[in-house]
């Protein structure tokens, strides 16, 4: 088990930055996550982690200790990618035991003990005689996990290790990953870019864009309390508005969306003309709960508001939204619509009989970022 | 000189480990030591000769002197007899000359004319790979033939000769109703078309002489015609003397152009005489001639020079003769009848000596190198 | 103690690198380096004049260098040509050696494609007894000897050869094939198109059938199938087998003149020539130019094989039996076996026969010509057993060296380092530098010696040869491995490390086991190489007795080509053994 700290780690290759100054810390035992879109850095940090791409700049330290230098072989970390990467030439056992070469197995095991005990883990009992291409995905998926563990590595780097399988697959190894790992207790860094999976399996999540690190949390803390736009509309859906404060009366906010609004913040797309459309169709100034910002008048602030918590019944903050699709989720349905220029999307329990429906949100819903 | 000898010893101890790898001191003006005569030293007391030849006077897969005349020679003479036979022959000891490397071998036996003029050629300052010797020491000097002799620094000393001619498959020819070619022209004429094979000038003797043979024939001026009508009729030039030989024997062309001396080899695996004729153009023989020669950084001029003796007395001279399938180079040589009777000698010999060749035969092969493969 | 083996470990990449690149410099850039460097340097100084006048002569460059004086050149040099009745323009242009010597390669590799592909589709997709056997065969036209080929095509396609014969016999007229450009393309798709059939049977087999199945199911019929899906599969294969018998026929010399005769010169020839009279400027000038276009050549295939990367198949397709009942398919299959027959066949066994024949009728006294030889020839000259053992131990040295080196700079090459594209042009440089100017290098570097520190350091013998071998053979080991690497995935490689693996141990454990056809093939074809070098072998063990069998078998000739041909069947004899056994060592490896 180790710890794991990342200190300024940039990575840059010939023509881009692919890193800029990442500082992390993965604690002993800890679930991390990186999470983000694909060209975000997350596998390059996971790389530099593993010690697969050496650091431009920077520190990576297990349990303190600088290894930076060390090459990826005596790292003592196992990997698990995408294409499962198993040796196509050896059969099961054979990939499980190769670690095995380089590292007497833990607790005075034979090498064999440990292959079973590996296969026995990850639910592939008596398979190692087989050869890789007689597995389905899920299983081979498996076998790599078991080889990763078989040396009992202080690291379990996990890139993207479902991306290949389907739906069902990925959510019983989803689990079986967890399960595996709290048995074993080893600080395992997972990169994915499905920001469910990272919510559900994770301790910690960081969540990465363009080369760097957005926002680290729990996943409730991440969920909840989104620090940056990226970060709200990224993890979960989100509406994003953004506005000049107009007033402040403690710790409520009166933001005005409408005239000046959305001057090109990602979410929040102007109309043709906003100002006299929204001015006639709902309110332009919403009153939100404040938070710890520190806003004053006249400051520039951007909020949003998750689609559950916007509803046709609460009182204050409401505007009208033309709908434009409807998806049955089971149990729920997701609406998206738009207003003053800018998407909507709803979570309702039954789709509105109109395509026009005015909804409103409680001020303590909106999160100011 | 300690250190020096030590880092010899050393140095020979490394060569021991990768056999054949070795590194020699050099003299301190970074030109080679003096010379040391051969590499392979010397036994205790008895000097080693170290002979310089082509390969087939010492390896041939018929008939080749070089055994029998260093067992000869070695039980007359306290000394050992070392042949060396480099691919590249001559031109081997030219370029270690030019990269000013010792020659390390003390004569060389089988030099011609043209290889003498391209030694002389490529030297810079009047420097020579040979020096001359004193005919004075060799015994039977006075009987050289004296058609053979061609150079005029007395350097090389004629060692036996052999005819370039046509050899002709009379059988061959039957089927076209012709006897075999008598002139040049008759080369060029409707009877003899594709009929004719010959070794490539540049990469061969043989053809290089047939060469010297026609410009003898035709002048400077006229060789090129000459050899573009022998095309037009479906002449053809072929890599070597081997593989013109090679496909005269596989009967791809009646006649091919070789050495007098074929009958020989022909009567040695009996051979149907038919195939084997000797055509002597316009009662002419190109003289392929051979000479000896002393290395001019020899250490050993004396035993060089009692070897060129011993080559020229009439019984090695008849011997060797024969065993090298040639012609000796003195008169006095008494060759068996048969010998004779295979060996048919033309009317007139053609030869180009020292100075006719002297600056001119990279000009004479270039334009007609050029003539030839023009595409 | 595993600390000491994993630093050993570490270390021997980087050693191996250094050994590589020590030993080509020693044996191949240096010495070809010094006689190059003869087409810059006149006097001492920089110059691209003799480079410049070669390129302006129109007896090298034809057209070209015309059309560089005078452009009119172009339009003026079209006349009428007429095919039966109809008359058509069309330039007549002056190829000059350069064009001609191109030209022909490229009919060569066309002729050896066209040979080659049916040869690779039946060993890689057909069933039938001894097809291992004759697979691992394929190599042996390689090592055979140019005066040889020479023989066998003679015996085979000439005025009284066996095809000649076998068309009278019938009524039909002869074919003069002698001395034309046809029998040069025929005599390089002899040695070229095994290579070919054989790069590109490995590559087929490793075609996952389900590829062709897909196609098939969306509708396509067999032959869209192939040409749509499998062909482009087999591609890379086919040009790295085509782009070898380019730069092989390019550099083509003995053989050209053997068969063709002075008139159909190639570059090579003229190369030769100026060699012979010691004009090494000249020469290296010819060379230079030879050496950029093959490089040139090489470096733009290389970019094309780096877009080609295809995964590796899981499942190849069952092979069809040959011998079945007839249909198109067979009836083409046997037709194609019928003209190898002719072609491959026909002149080997026209050597054995010429060995066994005397001027009266069948004999062995060329064998006991040999066998004499071997109990009564002096010191200086050649034993036939000793020959072929220094054969067979420099084809084993030279595989110990050449494996290592192909493989280590396949790695080199497929690995995203900058520059490796370039790496791997220049390792392919042995192949693209004139054979004549290599034994000169050699000659002048390594016999006569180099001073250094006041020492002059000599390399010859036996040593000598085994590493020249293995420079000139190691590009064959990259190009069969190099593409099979770059199949595999990256992942792969970076589990092995991640697990505790070195780069070397990965290199042995992972890699290879995947790419071990690729390493078979590319060591059969090393060996080949060093079995059959002739250039280099000769220089360096002049005057010791380093000889082997191709050194043998030209000191054989003489009047007559029996025990110089007995000596090559030996030959044959004695690689088609090393080639069966090279191949069944490899099948009890590999995948």
């Amino acid at each position: 088990m180790a710890r794991i700290e990342l200190d300024g780690v940039r990575k840059t290759f010939a023509d881009a930055v692919a890193l800029e100054a990442v500082s992390l810390t993965v604690e002993e035992g800890e679930f991390f996550t990186l999470v983000g879109p694909s060209g975000c850095g997350k596998t390059t940090t996971l790389r530099a982690i593993a010690g697969l791409s050496s650091p431009t700049a920077g520190t990576v330290r297990f349990d303190g200790e600088d290894v930076s230098d060390t090459p990826v072989e005596d790292r003592n970390v196992g990997v698990v990618f995408q294409s499962y990467a198993l040796f196509p030439h050896m059969t099961v056992a054979e990939n499980v035991r190769y670690g095995l070469r380089f590292t007497d197995p833990p607790r005075g095991l034979t090498a064999d003990e440990r292959v079973d005990e590996l296969l026995d883990l990850v639910d592939l009992p008596g398979m190692g005689d087989r050869e890789p291409d007689e597995l389905s995905g899920g299983q081979q998926q498996r076998v790599a996990l078991a080889r990763a563990l078989a040396p009992a590595p202080d690291v379990l780097l996990l890139d993207e290790p479902m991306s290949a399988l389907d739906a069902r697959l990925r959510e019983q190894l989803r689990r079986a990953i967890k399960r595996i790992q709290q048995e074993l207790d080893v600080t395992t860094v997972y990169v994915t870019h499905d920001q469910e999976e990272a919510l559900a399996v994770s301790d910690r999540l960081a969540v990465m864009h363009d080369g760097g690190v957005e926002q680290v949390g729990t996943p409730v803390e991440v969920y909840e309390r989104p620090e940056t736009e990226f970060v709200a509309s990224f993890v979960g859906e989100n509406n994003v508005f953004s506005g000049v404060v107009a007033d402040r009366d403690g710790d409520e906010l009166a933001v005005d969306v409408g005239v000046t609004g959305a001057d090109g913040d990602g979410a929040a797309t102007p109309g043709a003309n906003p100002t006299s459309d929204a001015a006639a169709s709902g309110e332009e100034t919403f009153r939100v709960a404040a938070g710890d910002a520190a806003a004053a008048v006249g400051d520039r602030v951007t909020f949003c508001v998750r689609p559950a918590a916007l509803s046709p019944d609460p009182g204050h903050n409401r505007f009208p939204v033309a709908l434009e699709t409807t998806e049955y989720l089971g149990g729920i349905t997701r609406l998206y619509g738009e207003w003053a220029g800018r998407e909507i999307v709803l979570r309702l329990p039954e789709p509105p009989a109109d395509d026009t429906i005015t909804v409103g949100f409680d001020p303590a819903d909106a999160i100011v970022l | 000189m300690k250190r020096r000898a030590y880092l010899r010893t050393a140095g020979v101890g490394a060569a021991a480990l990768i056999a054949g790898c070795s590194a020699e001191p050099t003299g301190e003006d970074g030109s080679t030591d003096t010379p040391t005569g051969t590499t392979t030293g010397t036994t205790e007391g008895t000097p080693t000769l170290r002979v310089g030849t082509y390969t087939s006077f010492i390896d041939a897969p018929s008939t080749s002197p070089g055994a029998w005349v260093k067992e000869q020679f070695e039980a007359e003479h306290d000394a050992t007899l070392e042949w060396f036979a480099p691919d590249g022959g001559i031109d081997y000891f030219l370029q270690r000359r030019n990269q000013g490397v010792t020659v390390d071998t003390d004569l060389y036996a089988g030099l011609t004319p043209e290889n003498m003029v391209r030694a002389d050629d490529n030297l810079q300052n009047g420097d020579s790979l040979f020096d001359s010797v004193d005919t004075g020491n060799i015994d039977n000097a006075d009987h050289l033939i004296d058609e053979y002799q061609f150079d005029p620094q007395g350097r090389a000393l004629p060692m036996g000769a052999a005819y370039i001619s046509l050899v002709y498959n009379q059988n061959m020819l039957d089927e076209r109703g012709v006897s075999g070619p008598e002139t040049f022209e008759d080369l060029t004429t409707e009877e003899y078309r594709d009929a004719l094979l010959i070794p490539n000038p540049q990469n061969s003797e043989t053809g290089l002489e047939f060469l010297f043979w026609t410009i003898n024939e035709y002048g400077e001026d006229g060789y090129l015609d000459y050899w573009q009508r022998l095309l037009d009729n479906g002449a053809r030039i072929l890599e070597g003397w081997g593989a013109a030989y090679g496909a005269y024997s596989e009967g791809e062309a009646p006649a091919v152009v070789s050495y007098s001396t074929d009958q020989v080899f022909a009567d040695m695996s009996d051979a149907d005489m038919a195939e084997h004729q000797i055509g002597f153009l316009n009662g002419e023989g190109y003289a392929y001639l051979e000479a000896m020669a002393r290395f001019s950084d020899t250490d050993k001029p004396d035993l060089a020079e009692s070897f060129i003796s011993f080559m020229l007395r009439p019984e090695i001279q008849a011997e060797v003769a024969q065993r090298n399938v040639a012609l000796p180079a003195v008169d006095n040589a008494e060759l068996p009848e048969k010998f004779d009777e295979l060996t048919p000698e033309p009317e007139t010999v053609v030869s180009f000596d020292y100075d006719r060749l002297s600056g001119n035969v990279d000009d004479w092969l270039g334009e007609w190198s050029r003539q030839v493969a023009e595409q | 103690m595993t600390a000491i083996r994993r630093r050993l470990e570490a270390a021997t990449l980087p050693v191996a690198a250094l050994s590589t690149l020590a030993l080509l410099t020693l044996l191949f850039y240096y010495p070809v380096g010094r006689v190059l460097s003869e087409a810059i340097l006149r006097e001492g100084r920089l110059t691209l004049e003799p480079l410049r006048s070669v390129l302006a002569d129109p007896f090298f460059f034809g057209v070209l260098a015309q059309a560089a004086e005078d452009p009119s050149v172009l339009w003026t040099a079209i006349e009428p040509h007429r095919i039966g009745p109809i008359t058509y323009p069309f330039p007549n242009y002056k190829l000059g050696l350069f064009g001609f010597t191109a030209y022909q390669a490229l009919l060569s590799t066309i002729a050896s494609i066209a040979l080659g592909l049916p040869g690779a589709y039946v060993l890689a997709r057909f069933e039938f007894p001894g097809r291992k056997t004759i697979r691992s065969l394929t190599a042996v036209p390689f090592v055979m000897p140019s005066i040889m080929v020479a023989i066998g095509f003679i015996a085979t396609f000439g005025r009284n050869g066996v095809l000649n014969t076998a068309l009278t016999a019938v009524g039909l007229p002869r074919i003069e094939l002698l001395y034309t450009l046809p029998i040069i393309v025929l005599a390089h798709a002899f040695y070229d198109a095994p290579l070919i059939a054989r790069v590109t049977a490995t590559a087929w087999e490793s075609v996952d059938a389900g590829t062709a199945e897909t196609a098939r199911s969306l509708g396509a019929s067999p032959r869209r199938a192939f040409v749509d899906v499998v062909f482009p599969q087999l591609l890379p294969a086919i040009l790295t087998g085509a782009l070898l018998t380019f730069i092989f026929s390019f550099m083509s010399f003995a053989i050209v003149l053997a068969l063709g005769g002075l008139r159909l010169a190639t570059v090579e020839v003229w190369v030769y020539h100026r060699v012979n009279q010691l004009d090494y400027g000249g020469a290296s000038t010819l060379v230079t130019l030879e050496m950029l276009f093959s490089l040139v050549l090489t470096y733009a295939y290389l970019q094309y094989e780096a877009r080609q990367r295809a995964e590796s198949a899981a499942r190849p397709a069952p092979r069809k039996p040959l011998f079945g009942p007839l249909n198109t398919d067979r009836v083409a299959v046997w037709a194609y076996v019928a003209v190898a027959l002719v072609v491959f066949v026909t002149p080997m066994a026209s050597m054995l026969l010429a060995s066994v024949t005397g001027p009266n009728g069948f004999t062995l006294a060329n064998y006991e010509f040999l066998v004499s030889r071997q109990l009564s020839a002096e010191a200086f000259q050649i034993k036939p057993l000793t020959a072929i053992s220094n054969s067979l131990l420099y084809g084993a040295g030279s595989l110990a060296i050449a494996v290592p080196m192909g493989v280590l700079l396949a790695v080199v090459s497929t690995r995203d380092v900058p520059g490796s594209k370039l790496i791997d042009t220049l390792s392919m440089a042995p192949f693209a530098v004139s054979g004549v100017v290599v034994g000169l290098g050699l000659l002048q570097g390594l016999v006569f010696g180099t001073t250094v520190f006041g020492y002059r350091f000599t390399v010859t013998g036996a040593v000598a040869v085994v590493a020249a071998h293995a420079v000139g053979a190691y590009p064959f080991v990259t190009r069969n491995v190099a593409p099979l690497l770059a199949t595999i995935d990256r992942s792969v490689v970076e589990s092995a490390r991640t697990l505790g693996a070195s780069r070397f141990r990965v290199l042995l454990d992972i890699e290879l086991p995947q790419v071990f056809a690729g390493v078979v093939a590319g060591a059969a074809f090393a060996f080949a190489i060093s079995i059959g070098e002739f250039d280099s072998t000769v220089i360096l063990a002049s005057g010791s007795s380093a000889y082997t069998m191709p050194v043998a078998i030209e000191r054989f000739i003489g009047r007559r080509l029996g025990p110089a041909t007995a000596m090559g069947c030996v030959l044959l004899v004695v690689t088609a053994a090393s080639f069966l056994v090279i191949d069944r060592l490899g099948e009890g490896r590999g995948m």
